[in-house]
């Protein structure tokens, strides 16, 4: 048996070298946090200034330079709703089919290959796509769901992603132990496999859903228009050309015609507002069903 | 051993010779002669490979009617993969390829025409580590008759009851009902996972190692409970403890991997006092005295 030593110069550098990874991983912490506050703080004290009732609840007045911009707003959320719809359906069913019932093998790795691959696509790709296949083959005319469509097409990798590991982590051994009590396999991924995954699979849809508010490019391309008043009704998704607060950003920022500075930043600040009500609405979804079921009989 | 139920028994256990008979063509040793319980499951010829290596070889073995068979042998013997064998837990393994016939009270549970979901039904299985649902204690016990279209709140909660009691869990958890069965203690989880399959009322319950991630209190509570089960289900235990074997099971099952580089053979069969005071194989003898495993 050794007898404790003092402590030597060897075990000095450890202790530095142990300090200074410390360190190194607190400040890459710090390095990712830091432009989000600094970047949220300066949209909001440029924009906050911008934001008033006229602002969020008006349409356009002399080509957006007065008045305020509730129909696009509407319509980005009209274009959300529909990117949720498209993709989730059928990338939540893709990431059953992956996770639960595919068998695994040469074809399998392929397919997630694949995947992950369209989650690399740039997304003006997708927007060449998207234009590519409504336009010239299924001939549609410029319209908001197109636009949808297409930035659901993006969406679709994130939540075939996201929702597979989340069946993927669910509890190892809850799946056996309902088959093991004669509950065929379906009903086991109904009633088991899918709640237990449900959280993975909400964060992730509207993560994807948040990303795909942000984006310009794709819509760009399918024929994206810049503010204007037209009907609000739900209508509006096959009769009206795409309007998005990310475009309309994009567009006053370039158009140069001197849109007061502060009113593009109010545009952003409505944005960052809007994807933060997302992620905040995909927390406490989180929080209640996580909760659920062991509250509900008291 | 349990206690011998009827007298023919007794008085057949001492002048039976082993009697052998031919199932399927194979020459078939019973292995215990005076047993008066019907055969519920019969393999024949059994064999299961993992991706073409074998993992069980030709194993036929009768499990007997409200008996414990305890299944023992080294790790790897392939001890596991033969209770998976029991009710078609083998079909979820990808690479899984299992051979041969099991018949359940004279059905075939290979046979292409048997749903397996149907003999998961009739043969539950309790796991090695504890896995409730991620649900309320109720909602867990209360699963499988959901599933299998039961309804009504009273009618639920009395099946629940009486799984739970039959699970000897009742008295701990009557005022935990909506809680979390994951928030029990591993024992608890174990008796839960158990009372779980007697909701489904199967006729078999298969246990693979049910105490190895818990503590002798614990343990000892689950081998109690499965010595009152058996008196209204037949149990087939795999357990790398031959004590717990020799304790609760009526039958021991001896199997041995690497012999002679095959895998998972079938070595002694019998009833449990016999294996462990009277083992006939040498290589039965050598485990159960700790020689090696």
């Amino acid at each position: 048996m050794t007898a404790l030593t003092v402590r030597s110069s060897r075990n000095q550098r450890l202790d530095w070298l142990q300090k200074f990874v410390f360190s190194l991983t607190f400040l890459a912490t710090v390095v990712v946090c830091v432009p989000v506050a600094v970047v949220s703080v300066y949209v909001i004290s440029h924009g906050a200034s911008a934001i008033s009732w006229e602002f969020l609840f008006s349409g356009p007045a002399r080509a957006g330079r007065e008045g305020g911009f509730f129909p696009v707003i509407v319509l980005t959320m009209y274009a959300l709703l529909l990117v949720m719809l498209f993709a989730v359906p059928v990338g939540v069913l893709c990431s059953i089919y992956l996770a639960e019932y595919a068998q695994p093998g040469r074809l399998l790795r392929l397919i997630n290959l694949t995947i992950i691959n369209l989650a690399g696509v740039p997304s003006i790709v997708y927007g060449l796509f998207g234009a590519a296949l409504f336009f010239d083959v299924i001939h549609t005319k410029q319209a908001l769901w197109v636009a949808s469509a297409t930035l659901a097409m993006q969406a679709l990798a994130i939540i075939i992603t996201s929702s597979r590991e989340a069946l993927l982590s669910i509890t190892p051994g809850i799946r056996e132990g309902s088959l093991a009590l004669g509950v065929s396999k379906l009903r086991t991924t109904f009633f088991i496999a899918l709640p237990e995954a449900f959280p993975g699979i909400i964060t992730g849809s509207l993560l994807a859903v948040s990303r795909a508010a942000g984006e310009t490019a794709p819509i760009l391309i399918v024929g994206a228009i810049a503010a204007t008043n037209v009907p609000l009704s739900p209508a509006a998704i096959v009769n009206d050309r795409p309007q998005m607060l990310s475009y309309e950003l994009y567009y006053r920022i370039t158009e140069g015609l001197g849109l007061a500075d502060e009113r593009k930043w109010g545009l952003a600040l409505v944005l960052l507002g809007i994807v933060l009500v997302l992620n905040v609405s995909a927390l406490l979804l989180r929080i209640k069903i996580q909760s659920r079921g062991f509250e509900k009989r008291n | 051993m349990r206690e011998t139920t009827t007298p023919e028994h007794t008085a057949l256990e001492d002048g039976a010779q082993p009697s052998v008979v031919s199932v399927g063509g194979l020459p078939y040793q019973p292995p215990h002669a005076a047993e008066t319980a019907p055969t519920v499951l019969r393999l024949e010829n059994v064999c299961v490979t993992y991706g073409g290596r074998p993992a069980v070889q030709n194993v036929a073995m009768d499990i007997y009617k409200n008996r414990i068979t305890a299944l023992i042998g080294p790790s790897g013997c392939g001890k596991s993969s033969l209770l998976r064998c029991m009710n078609r837990m083998n079909d979820l393994i990808h690479s899984a390829r299992v051979t041969g016939n099991v018949y359940l009270d004279g059905v075939d549970i290979n046979s292409d025409a048997v749903d397996p979901v149907q003999v998961r039904r009739h043969v539950g299985m309790v796991f090695q580590k504890p896995n409730p649902f991620p649900m309320s204690v109720m909602e867990n016990v209360a699963f499988g008759p959901k599933r299998q279209g039961m309804s009504g709140r009273g009618r639920l909660n009395e099946i629940v009851e009486k799984a739970l009691r039959s699970a000897a869990l009742w008295d701990e958890v009557a005022d935990k009902m909506d809680q979390p069965g994951t928030a029990l203690s591993g024992g608890q989880q174990q008796r839960l996972c158990i009372a779980r399959v007697l909701a489904v009322r199967p006729e078999i319950i298969l246990m693979d190692e049910p105490c190895s991630s818990l503590d002798p209190v614990a343990t000892l509570k689950i081998e109690d409970l499965m010595r009152e089960l058996a008196r209204d289900y037949t149990i087939v235990i795999v357990t790398h403890n031959m004590q717990q074997a020799a304790r609760v099971s009526d039958y021991t099952a001896f199997m041995l991997a690497s012999e002679h580089g095959v895998n998972g053979r079938l070595i002694e069969y019998g009833a449990t006092n016999e294996i462990f005071t009277n083992p006939r194989d040498k290589r039965t003898e050598d485990y159960i005295t700790g020689r090696f495993g």
